[in-house]
Formats: C-alpha cells, structure tokens, sequence
C-alpha cells in the first residue's frame, strides 16, 4: 500500500478537521431526512383524507374557485406540445385559459400549434404590467375559445413566462412546463388553499411525477407504469424523495422557498408586485418564490405558500445522459442564482425560520451537498493512499453513506405507498427498490460530478439559459 | 472494536430497509386482500340492498344479511342517500337506526382525530336529520376549518330553520368560516333560511355587521316574502343599512317599494340618495322621473350620474329627459347627461358633445367636484 509521512503534526490537524467535518456534515444530513420522513409521514393523513373527502364538486361550484390561466412556455416541443395543450383543455375547472407562450422555437412547434388547434393572428390589446420583450404575435384558436398562442422571439423561459403573465386576464395563474400533464382535477385540488385562505394564499405548488412509460390517452395518463430506463427509474425514486418529504416537511414548518417551474399556481398582482420573474437566472421558479419571501417579509404583508402534494402534474423526464446532465447543470446554477440573489436572508433573523434555517439548509445540503459529497469520496481515497484508512474502513464508509441512502429511498416507497398509492401492481414496487438501488449506487454519484461542473461553469461566468431535452413523446393507448 | 461495530450498523441499515420493503410488500397483499374481500361482500349484499327497498325482505332479515359487515353497510347506506331523494331515503334511514350509524357518527364528532370528525360531520349531511343539528352547531365551533366548513355545509344539506339559524349565527365570525363561503351554503338553503333571517333582521340586538350581510343574502336570495322586513330597514338610522336594504329591494324589483325609493331619493344623506336614484332606475316607472330629473343637478357627483344611468334605463321618456337635460342652464346637468347620452351611445355623438357650449370645457366630464361636502365612492 502507497503510504506517506504522517509524523507532520499539520497533516494530523488537518485530517482530525476534515474527518470531524464530514462526521457532522453526515450526521447533520442523517438527522434532517429523518425529521424530513417523520414530518412526511405525520402528514400523510391529512392528505390522504384530502385526496378521499374533499368534495370537489363543491370546489367546482363555489364562487370563490377563481378563474386561472395556464401558461405554458413552449422551446422546441414540437413532439409534445399538442398532446400537453389538448390534455390541459380537457381540464376538469369551471373557468380558466391556457396560454401558449412559443419562445422563439427552432422547430416546428408553432406550426404544429397552427394547425392543431386552428389558431388565427388577432390584435389583442394587453398591458405589460412586467417590463418584457415585445410580441411577434398573438394567436386565439377557433376551436378552443381559452386557448392563446403567443409567439415571440427567443428570450428565455422567464421573458417567456412574464409575456404570459401580461398577456393573462385571469387574477391566478398556473405555470406548467410544455412537456408536463395535469391530472384532470389537478387545478381544482391546487386552488383549495386558495379557497381556504382566499386574502392571503399566494402560491401553492404540487407534485411532479415522472410520466415515462406511462400510457397516456387522451391527453390524461390512464395508466400509470414504473419507468423502463434506468435513468428514468431512478428519477422516479428521486421525485418521491424530493416531494413526499422534503417539500411536505419544509411546508409544515412555513418554509416555502421552492415551487417547481413544472407545476405551480400563483396570485398574479402579488407576482407582479416583486416585478415578475427575473430574466436574467435560469432558476426562475425558485428565485421567484425566494423573492416574493423576501419582498413580502420586507414589507410587512400577512401571506402564505403552501405545498400540496395531492394535485399530480405528470413530466417526462430525460433518458439519457446528455440530456440529464444539461437538466441537472441548469438546475444547480438555478439553485446558486436563487440564493445568491436572496443572500440578505441568509442567516438573518428578520426573516425567521426562512432565513435561519430554509436558506441556510439549501445553501449547506442542496448547493454545497455536491461538493462535500465528492470531496468526501475524493477525501476517503486519499486517506487510504496516504495509509490512514484501510481498505476495509473505505469501503465501509462508501457502503454506509450508499446504505442510508438506500433506506431514505425505501422510506420514500413507504411514504407513497401508505399515502396516494399510484403504482398498483406488487411488481412496481420491486422496481421501485431496483430504482433506489440505481439512485444511490450510481445516479447520485453522476449527478454530484454534473452539479460541481455546473458550479464550475457558474463561476467561470458561463450560464446557459434554456437547454434541450431529447424527448421521446408519451406513449399512447393504442402504441 | 469501531469497524465491527461500524460493519454492523451498515448491516443494520440494510436489513432495515430490507424490514421496511418486506412492511410495504405486506401492506400491499393484506390492502388488496381486503379490497377483494369488500369488493366480494358488496356484491353480495347488493341484492339484498335491492329486495329490501322494494320490500320483499325485512329490517330484520337485512339486519341478519349485514351481519358483522357494519362498516361497508354503512358505506354503501350513505352511498345510495347520496342518490337518493324522498321516500326511499327513510327506508335507508330507518335501516341506520336501527345499526346505530348515527349515533356513531354523532359520537365521532367529538373524537380526538379531526379526520374522523371531518367525516362525521359528512355523514350527518348525508343523512339530512333534524336530530343532528344541535351537534353539527356545536362543530360550527370546531377548532379544525375543515370541519367547521363541512359541518356548515352538511347543516345546509339539511336545510332546516334550525341549520339555517345556526348557520347565520356565525356570520359576523369570519375567524371560524370565511362569510363568502357561508354565505353560499346559505343561499343553497333557498326558502328554507327565510325564517332566521327574518328573526335575524327583527332582532335589534344582533350584530349590524352580521345584519349587512343577512340583508345582502335576502336580495340575492331574491326573497319577496322579506320585502316588509327590508321595508322597515329602509327606516334605520344606520345609513349602511338603509343603503344595503335599498340594493336589496332592488334585486327583488318589488313596485311597492317605489314610495320609499321616491322618499330617500331626497334624503339628506348624498350615499343614500345615490343608491335610492339607483334603484328607481331598475323599476323603470314614470313616477320616478321627475325625481331623477331633479337628481341631475344634484350636489352630489354620484347621485347625479346614478340619476342619469337610471333615466338611461327609463326607455324613451327617460332619453328625452336626458335630451332636454343638455340644455339646462345648470351645468352639471348638462354635463352629466351628455356623458351618459355619450355611453348609452345616444342621439348625441362625441363631437355634438364637444359643440355644446359648456362641454367644450372637456369631452368627458367625470368626477366633477362636489359642491357641499366630499364623497366617497358610493
């Protein structure tokens, strides 16, 4: 075995350092997961009894279900877009529009858009209540009366987002992703604490499934399968992780910093009190939810954000690397936008559980969590080369980390399982397992080394905005 | 010593999380298991359900085939009283007393887990008694809003005066259920909430901001048979409730009220005769006009255009009104009844406006200056 010389007193220091980081960093993560799962788990019936007794007939039929506008920024979704747009105008809502915001695409998707959906140029009269780019034009459909296409020249999904805004007649608005389908009732369960808390509910987010493999009729998912590739796979354990616990027991301490860009409702006027999204971040769903704490907080207004974890917005995810990475890198540099524009709240107590530990949590585990990951692999290495730690003793740590790992992911199916139930068959939740093994024998690693290019990238001053995704389309009925 | 222990722990982890999957696995079987055993005994007690409401079996012989399958009888009862309506319904009713499943659901209104409360307090609604609304009151009160609302809603399935009151009794407390809400079960209610509204209305002691709202509901209701209640109203000292009262009656567009609003369209209160010019325009009767002709040079920006939107909604003799109006030496008259005979997109176009001498001054003369006191938007 290659040794060095360990009679360095500095060495020992700097070993004792990094091994007592790592040890408290671990345990710190450990103990948050747990309380995670405990708060998720606690949760569950709460949101079990929503999904079996709320009525939603009579969220349907009270005056207080407002109206909403879907918008839906399209880049180069010509594969998806009109079976997305067709599934979002089935939606079961007495009163809404779907807005199409075609942000200067490379492909075909405006003229699969055209001729869907029969859409005429018309002179629509707006107010650019959020300063953004101007509009090439705005199309109205002859079939489908709540259906507007806007088409503008390429600017990023926020401008894209912020031109739907201005465009918008409703006082709510919905922001889905081009390649995402709602459960048909989904915007009736996401409006419910709109209705229960109508003066001061601002922004209510839900759960974002993974729709790979899923059999889609229709426009709606009528058959819902555990992903085939293992990409996908261990993406779907991944989202159940994020959204079954962290998100519910982040909501139950009134900790809301993030609502998926996938899926997420809104108050328009206090959207565009902050000045909408920003256009200048490629992690605009956070930044914006980040910005209205701050704003709101700054100013002294009684609001709330809530997570509800019953409305299903299904997304195909990405099934292969190239496009993962690129998804992932986005993500990251999103994340460090979002704190680094917010970074007044950090640690600051103005700002309450927000600023002394939401911010915090995502600085130290979600931005940094790649690094430390990492450095500790890198770390263990070293330490065995340098003859501090036996084989045995590497293996072990890795296996540990993997294997605790392992176990939240299996604590994930449980939470699914005891809650909302979607995957039916026994054999789904064998490859739920297999899916967890992926996530922590392989996934979790890759996508560690893609987060630290992205912080690389992001400090060398590169920030791409939108990215491409290979999509393979929904699989239909009849494929 | 540590590494055992360490290899140990590792071991642990994984045989925990094996434990969980083998939990989840079980918990999956044993769910299906019941699901096909239900599925198995609904089918079988279906028929049953069916002899028993054409009356071809007993409540005994029903009691026997339910057995210990209590809980999916009662599934299945509140399934069909959601269907159902008259007298088929009290035989389901009759066959729940006698299995006790009120009592039980009145019993778990007062149970620890709001869900089961929350429940409850539906099933009651599904039921429709009377019995049960001294206990769905009480939940009004609940410290969950979830079960607050669902009691407020099932008491409005049951519809009686004594759900009515219950319900109204609450309505200046927004801190248990958001008024908009309640207001809605209410009107649900239809006729059956005339009753506490009257005494709501009669009862000098109750809260004005609860009465504003219970006057609201009477106009939205459209509830002739509350027209004296709204009558006497029109003579409280409260100016909000005379105006309330005015919007009101309005709604139900009664002609005996025209007496009153011809009386207040010349109170000394400029909102009051805002809302009185107002609702005579929605009577569209000639005995209003000369009032309303009086109104457009009224001090008041707001009774004056109100007056002139009403004399808009009077047809013919109302125009001509509005026609001779552009002449009158008074310049707010004038005024106002070129913008409105502008609007109503009249005789008069924009540029006739603009030849007359005194709407020279500006083609669209809004909001001008009160000439007593300040206003505010009425």
């Amino acid at each position: 075995m290659p040794g060095f010389d360990l009679d360095n007193s500095y060495a020992i220091i700097v070993i004792l350092w990094l091994s007592g980081f790592f040890i408290l960093y671990t345990v710190g993560l450990i103990v948050s997961y747990i309380v995670f799962f405990l708060m998720g788990i606690m949760n569950l019936g709460r949101y079990r009894h929503y999904v079996n007794v709320v009525d939603l007939h009579a969220l349907f039929k009270t005056s207080l279900t407002k109206p909403v506008s879907i918008l839906v920024p399209a880049y180069n979704e010509e594969r998806v877009i009109m079976e997305s747009v067709r599934s979002l105008l089935t939606l079961h809502y007495p009163q809404f529009e779907v807005i199409v915001v075609n942000d200067g695409s490379a492909d075909e998707t405006m003229r699969v858009l055209i001729e869907s959906f029969e859409l005429v140029p018309v002179s629509k009269v707006y107010q650019r209540k959020i300063d953004t780019e101007p509009v090439k034009a705005i199309y109205e459909s002859r079939s489908n009366p709540n259906l507007v296409v806007v088409d503008k020249p390429n600017g990023g999904k926020s401008s894209a987002l912020n031109v739907g805004i201005n465009v918008s007649q409703y006082p709510y608005f919905c922001t889905l992703d081009a390649d995402s389908i709602l459960d048909s009732d989904a915007l009736l369960k996401t409006m419910r604490p709109f209705i229960e808390h109508p003066d001061t509910m601002i922004a209510v987010g839900g759960v974002i499934r993974v729709a790979n493999n899923c059999v889609v009729d229709y426009g709606r998912v009528k058959e819902v399968n555990i992903a085939g590739n293992w990409l996908a796979l261990a993406q779907t354990v991944e989202y159940l992780m994020t959204f079954l616990s962290s998100r519910i027991a982040f909501a139950r301490m009134g900790v809301v910093l993030l609502i998926s860009g996938a899926f997420g409702m809104f108050h328009k006027e206090s959207v565009i009190e902050v000045g909408g999204y920003r256009e200048d971040t490629i992690g605009e769903d956070m930044e914006l939810v980040v910005r209205l704490n701050r704003i709101l907080r700054k100013k002294g207004r009684r609001f709330r954000m809530f997570y509800n974890p019953d409305p299903v917005c299904w997304t195909e995810v990405p099934e292969d690397l190239k496009s993962l990475a690129g998804q992932r890198r986005r993500w990251q540099k999103g994340l460090v936008d979002s704190i680094r524009y917010n970074g007044e709240m950090l640690f600051n107590p103005r700002f309450g559980l927000l600023g002394m530990f939401g911010m915090p949590y995502y600085l130290i585990f979600e931005m940094l969590g790649c690094v430390v990951e990492l450095f500790g692999y890198v770390m263990l290495i070293v330490f065995w080369l340098a003859g501090v730690l036996s084989l045995n003793w590497m293996l072990l740590w890795i296996l540990m980390s993997m294997a605790t790992g392992f176990m939240f992911t299996v604590l994930s199916v449980l939470v699914e399982e005891l809650s909302f139930h979607r995957y039916r068959r026994v054999r789904d939740l064998f490859m739920l397992l297999w899916g967890g093994f992926l996530y922590n024998f392989g996934f979790r690693q890759i996508n560690a080394v893609w987060r630290l290019q992205a912080m690389l990238e992001y400090l060398g001053g590169f920030r791409k905005l939108w990215g491409a995704i290979r999509r393979g389309g929904f699989r239909t009925a009849g494929s | 010593m540590i590494a055992e222990a360490v290899q140990y722990l590792v071991a642990g982890i994984f045989l925990n999380s094996a434990l969980l999957f083998l939990i989840i696995v079980a918990q999956r079987l044993l769910t299906a298991s019941h699901q096909r055993w239900a599925s198995r005994r609904r089918t079988e007690l279906l028929p049953v359900f069916a002899r028993y409401m054409s009356a071809d079996i007993s409540i005994e012989d029903m009691l026997t085939e339910i057995g210990t399958s209590v809980d999916l009888a009662e599934e299945m009862i509140l399934g069909f009283l959601r269907q159902l309506r008259g007298s088929e319904r009290s035989k389901l009713l009759a066959l729940a007393h006698r299995l006790r499943l009120l009592e039980r659901s009145i019993g778990r209104l007062n149970v620890w887990d709001w869900r089961n409360r929350d429940i409850a307090a539906m099933q009651l609604g599904i039921y429709g008694l009377r019995e049960s609304v001294p206990e769905l009151a009480h939940s009004l009160r609940d410290k969950r809003m979830e079960v607050r609302f669902t009691a407020a809603r099932s008491m409005g399935m049951i519809g009686t005066p004594e759900a009515g009151s219950a319900l109204l009794s609450i309505l200046n407390r927004p801190e248990l259920m958001e008024t908009t809400r309640l207001v809605e079960i209410v009107q649900k209610m239809g006729g059956q909430a005339i009753q506490p509204l009257r005494q709501m209305l009669e009862d000098p002691d109750y809260p004005l901001e609860s009465k504003l709202i219970a006057i609201d509901l009477v106009g939205d209701l459209q509830e002739y048979r509350l027209l004296d209640v709204l009558h006497a109203s029109l003579r409280s000292p409260e100016p909000e409730v005379v105006i309330r009262s005015l919007k009101a009656i309005s709604k139900i567009s009664s002609p005996g009220s025209i007496p009153d609003f011809l009386r207040l369209a010349e109170d000394p209160a400029w909102e009051i005769r805002a809302q009185a010019v107002k609702a005579l325009g929605t009577m569209h009767v000639d005995e209003g006009l000369p009032i309303l002709r009086r109104a457009l040079s009224d001090p008041s920006y707001w009774v004056r255009r109100n007056a002139a939107q009403s004399l808009a909604a009077c047809g013919y003799s109302g125009g001509e009104i509005l026609r001779e109006a552009r002449l009158d030496s008074d310049d707010f008259a004038r005024d106002v009844a070129n913008y409105q005979l502008q609007r109503s997109n009249g005789s008069l176009s924009r540029h006739e406006a603009a030849g007359l001498p005194l709407a020279e001054r500006g083609a669209e003369p809004t909001g001008l200056p009160d000439r007593s006191r300040p206003e505010v938007e009425g």
